[in-house]
């Protein structure tokens, strides 16, 4: 039975080959873009596993305002008592980030390279495993150090690594241990490692600070939780045992908690103190979970519909099978049998479409999708959901097509169009629902785009660039450097300052007050410090005061932006005294020994020094000669057509005074770029989903009015008889579509003027919702339907009447 | 094999109400090859399809093999007659996707009629019917003689009880219809029950009863006097 079922599907298919192949097209296009979302996202879901019940520790502070923020790191001693005391924890590792040192198996040839401290519980807690040397002689040593594979490989090429000599600015260590890569899916980053016993030596601050601290935001600490252990109760104990030891002189504010680290990649966007490479946006995982639904169902529609049309012209093959003695059961049997063959075609189809345009998929994606980092369960989930969503699809025409009365299906007669909506039009109206929502959106999308790469960021980034500052060699003879830099033909100015616009490292925040102000009443504002070319190098506008006159008495003044300003409501802040009572460096406030008394000089304009996703925070800009923080770069604003050449002098430069530090530096239009990289990806994806959505809808509107001008063939050869016009026809067929297309319209549009309102809250500046984006949405889809109904209906309008008479 | 009472068909549309049958009370044993005759639109399509079970009256009683069947169910109905009941069509009604031997497979799929042996009764029947050289052809490549000899075939192929035919000849020039008649009368022979719609007084006498239908009634009912054939 079932070979004579698949016998009639092959030769139907065979027969239909138009139509089948748009069906089979449309439900691959269909399943490869929710296969290669669903993919996508699982493999976002699917990191940090494998390691057991391990946790890290959340320290949360609460701020004077109500506001709370959350750091990954705790001092090093609440970690380690913990793990003492409490019986709940198996294991407890912790890991301190110590920053970027330059190494090299050279030590006048180093490069960058990030450090961290990790101890021996390290490997008991995660579950990676060491590829050269050993734990013991590792952890014993006191100037060992332990490479991932990759950097192995980096400095030491297809030779053993271990035994070999590391150079670095603080020590002259052995590599003891090469560990393997961390695969694609964990939040841990491959970076040179050292145990503790190596800081020991060569920090003289370690010892005392790690055996004695209790409250400074350090180490990230990982708790191995023994079976059972309920990790709310231990986190409440540990806040208890944090308040009984945090130091009298602190105030405690704080609560902790424990993350699994499965969570850590996808839930950790406000949390500071990070050690996260590539976070993931569980705000974007919803938005693509949402858009491969849509598309699924869009194809799934789709082949409902063509399905239906399919069977609706067979009406005389059941009507027959049903005489000779087919019961309900065989027909849906046939039915299902026929679709399930065009089904599972097409899911290979789609299948081997991911697999050869994996490269493109990814840069569409903007991520490597790595199949090692996909659950092999999720990814089953995901493809029996598909074909689940589409059998459903399946299932309702197939049973229509079972209850019909043999004898009507037997002349060949198929339901007649009543007054309600056929089955035909319900598909129509929901594919291009969505298509014209989707397209709606991804106009809306690059609006914003475009608006935010054109807007005024309050200076000028073109031709700067930002050269790091390295070594303390490279800061005290700052004023040289500059001086020779300046000297270039290509430079037409250089500033130094701590921090700078688009900046990639922390900012310090301090609390500022005015006299007025009662203790408590101070805000949080970031701190930079420049010199006096500052303003000009980066175009930046003064709007009342002076700037900084490069002489001693700048150190007592500051600058505000706008925003700080608003801040404080000051009508006249030039003059004004203003009061810095401490430091918070991301982790808690210092205090300054005493409250420092600054005088504002000026106001600049407020211009963007973060990500542009960001309102503009308030500011205060002090002098490159201060307390609070060094100097960090040179800024220069160039003009050249020759980069190369402006490189190589700026490495000789850097070299004359510190060759062991090599130059450092970032073009600031790429900094900045990279704000927008996610963006431009996304509006990217965007168009070319609501593409594919235009295209599988367009594929079933073709079908449907083939189906629809044979149904009415006859309908049409009478009227032309009785004298009706090809423009007449054409409006006949076409405008029965556009009926249910523009209905469809009233729906989509103002779903995507929804969902463009909540998307573009993740903006701190938005374009807004232009009326006529959603207007052009609507031709577009319009204008690609108008084009598919006509030109089918006009090759039936212009046949001789005589065709269509003859036809039955 | 038949008893109707007062048989009642009624197409409603929107606006107007069609009597195709009124109060039709027919017998037929079994064994017995009735021919139904009338002019067009008196129902006797529409009574060939009630007794054949692929539609249901909208009153009356109707009694095959001595079971109330007016009140089936489409599942029932089914079962009677994938078992009982062979169709014979005007337009043939074969599957133009399958081939001759397949079409006539298809009531023993149906069945559940083991491979071997429905390929053993479809060659048989097709010998029987000519018609074995063709067996591999589709629909389309065959006269119309062929076809309706295969649509034949077909609806005998599983030992049915009844057959019906709806106008068997229409579509056939004279030597083909007399072809399938002289089936027809053969399969009576062998014990088969057959109830046959036609337009042509020729047809209807090679049967032995002729009911005439006139606006959904029984007018008249005759016997045949028998001929030589």
């Amino acid at each position: 039975m079932w070979a004579n079922y698949l016998k009639i599907a092959f030769r139907n298919l065979k027969k239909q080959r138009l139509f089948s192949g748009i069906n089979i097209l449309g439900l691959c296009l269909g399943f490869y873009c929710f296969l290669l979302l669903g993919f996508y996202i699982s493999s976002e879901k699917n990191y940090d596993r494998g390691h057991g019940r391990v946790f890290r520790l959340l320290h949360h502070i609460q701020e004077e305002q109500g506001a709370e923020r959350t750091v990954a790191s705790t001092g090093p001693q609440l970690g380690m008592a913990a793990a003492e005391q409490f019986p709940e924890v198996e294991r407890a590792t912790q890991l301190l980030v110590l920053g970027r040192l330059t190494v090299g198996n050279d030590p006048a040839n180093r490069q960058y390279e990030r450090i961290s401290v990790v101890d021996s519980n390290f490997f008991e807690v995660f579950n990676f495993s060491l590829l050269e040397g050993s734990r013991n002689s590792l952890f014993s040593s006191s100037n060992a150090i332990m490479l991932p594979e990759a950097l192995a490989r980096k400095y030491f090429g297809e030779q053993p690594a271990v035994g070999k000599k590391l150079y670095t600015n603080v020590v002259e260590g052995e590599v003891l241990a090469v560990m393997e890569d961390f695969p694609a899916n964990t939040h841990l980053e491959g970076e040179l490692m050292i145990p503790p016993q190596t800081a020991s030596a060569i920090f003289s601050w370690w010892d005392e600070f790690v055996s004695t601290n209790w409250h400074r935001n350090t180490f990230v600490t990982y708790f191995k939780l023994r079976s059972g252990a309920n990790p709310e109760a231990l986190a409440q104990k540990i806040t208890r045992l944090a308040k009984a030891n945090w130091p009298v002189e602190e105030a405690f504010n704080s609560t902790f908690s424990l993350q699994p680290v499965e969570d850590i990649h996808l839930h950790t966007q406000e949390i500071e103190g990070e050690i996260n490479k590539a976070k993931g946006s569980p705000f974007y995982i919803r938005v693509f979970s949402w858009l491969a639904l849509i598309l699924l169902l869009v194809a799934a529609f789709n082949f409902t519909g063509l399905l239906n049309v399919s069977f609706l012209s067979r009406t005389r093959e059941m009507g027959v099978r049903k005489v000779v003695g087919a019961g309900q059961r065989h027909l849906i049997g046939q039915v299902i049998t026929e679709s399930l063959a065009s089904i599972l075609l097409a899911l290979l189809l789609a299948l081997g479409a991911i697999q050869l345009t994996l490269p493109y998929a990814e840069t569409l994606l903007g991520k490597a999708l790595s199949w090692q980092a996909l659950h092999q369960g999720a990814a089953a989930a995901v493809a029996i959901t598909a074909l689940g969503i589409v059998l459903l699809a399946v299932a309702y025409p197939s049973w229509l097509v079972s209850r019909w009365r043999a004898v009507r299906a037997l002349k060949g007669e198929r339901a007649v169009a009543g007054k309600g909506w056929t089955m035909r039009q319900a598909v129509t109206f929901m594919q291009f629902a969505a298509a014209v929502a989707l397209i709606a959106c991804t106009i809306v999308f690059y609006r914003q785009l475009q608006f935010l790469q054109n807007k005024n960021l309050g200076f000028d980034m073109e031709g700067i660039a930002v050269v790091d500052i390295n070594s303390g060699n490279l800061r005290s003879q700052f004023q040289a450097i500059k001086q020779e830099f300046a000297q270039l033909p290509e430079v037409q100015s250089v500033s130094v300052s701590s921090r700078v616009p688009g900046e990639w490292k922390n900012f310090p925040f301090i609390s500022v007050s005015r006299q007025e102000d009662n203790p408590g009443q101070s805000k949080e504002m970031i701190f930079i410090g420049a010199d006096e070319d500052f303003l000009p190098t980066y175009r930046i506008s003064l709007l009342e005061g002076q700037n900084f006159s490069g002489k001693p008495g700048d150190s007592t003044l500051v600058l505000l932006n706008e925003a700080a300003v608003a801040a404080f409501a000051l009508d006249n802040p030039v003059g004004q005294w203003l009061e810095i009572g401490s430091v918070n460096w991301g982790g808690d406030d210092n205090p300054t020994q005493e409250p420092r008394r600054m005088q504002v000089a000026g106001v600049v304009e407020d211009f963007h020094f973060e990500d542009i996703h960001q309102h503009i925070r308030p500011m205060v800009v002090g002098f490159r000669n201060n307390p609070i923080h060094n100097i960090d770069y040179y800024s220069l604003r160039i003009s050249t057509s020759d980069w190369e050449g402006t490189l190589r002098s700026l490495k000789a430069i850097n070299n004359e005074f510190d060759e062991a530090n090599p130059l450092e530096y970032t073009i600031l239009t790429d900094q900045f770029n990279r704000f927008y990289e996610e963006d431009i990806l996304r509006s990217r994806l965007l168009g070319f989903f609501s593409g594919v959505a235009i295209l599988i809808a367009c594929l079933g509107l073709f079908v449907m009015v083939a189906y629809t001008l044979k149904q009415r063939t006859k309908e049409i050869g009478i009227r032309k008889v009785l004298g009706a016009s090809v423009a007449g026809i054409v409006g006949l067929v076409t405008g029965d579509f556009l009926r249910v297309i523009a209905l469809a319209f009233l729906v989509g549009l103002p779903l995507a003027w929804l969902a463009m309102h909540f998307w573009l809250q993740e903006f701190a500046y938005r374009a807004g919702l232009a009326w006529w984006a959603f207007g052009l949405a609507a031709a577009v889809a319009l204008a690609i339907a108008f084009v598919t109904i006509s030109l089918q209906s006009l090759r039936a309008a212009t046949a001789n009447p005589v065709e269509a008479l003859r036809y039955e | 094999m038949i008893r109707t009472k007062d048989l009642k068909k009624v197409y409603r549309t929107e606006e107007v109400e069609t009597t195709a049958l009124n109060d039709v009370s027919v017998e037929i044993k079994a064994g017995e090859f009735v021919s139904i005759m009338g002019p067009s639109g008196c129902g006797k399509s529409t009574l060939l399809n009630i007794l054949g079970l692929i539609d249901n009256p909208s009153g009356g009683e109707y009694h095959f093999l001595d079971k109330e069947v007016s009140g089936f169910s489409e599942r029932q109905r089914s079962q009677l007659r994938k078992n009982n009941i062979g169709f014979i069509f005007q337009s043939f009604n074969l599957i133009d996707e399958l081939t001759v031997f397949e079409n006539v497979e298809l009531p023993l799929i149906y069945t559940k009629v083991s491979s071997g042996e429905r390929k053993k009764r479809v060659e048989a029947m097709l010998d029987k019917m000519n018609m074995m050289h063709r067996r591999n052809h589709f629909p389309q490549q065959l006269s119309g003689g062929q076809q309706q000899r295969v649509a034949v075939a077909r609806a005998i192929v599983n030992d049915p009880k009844l057959i019906l035919a709806d106008e068997p000849t229409g579509n056939l020039d004279s030597a083909n219809g007399d072809d399938v008649m002289k089936t027809l009368v053969h399969l009576n022979s062998e014990g088969a029950t057959i109830i046959m719609v036609t337009h042509s007084q020729y047809c209807a006498e090679f049967g032995n009863r002729i009911i005439r239908l006139l606006d959904g009634q029984v007018v008249t009912e005759s016997m045949v006097a028998k001929q030589m054939l």
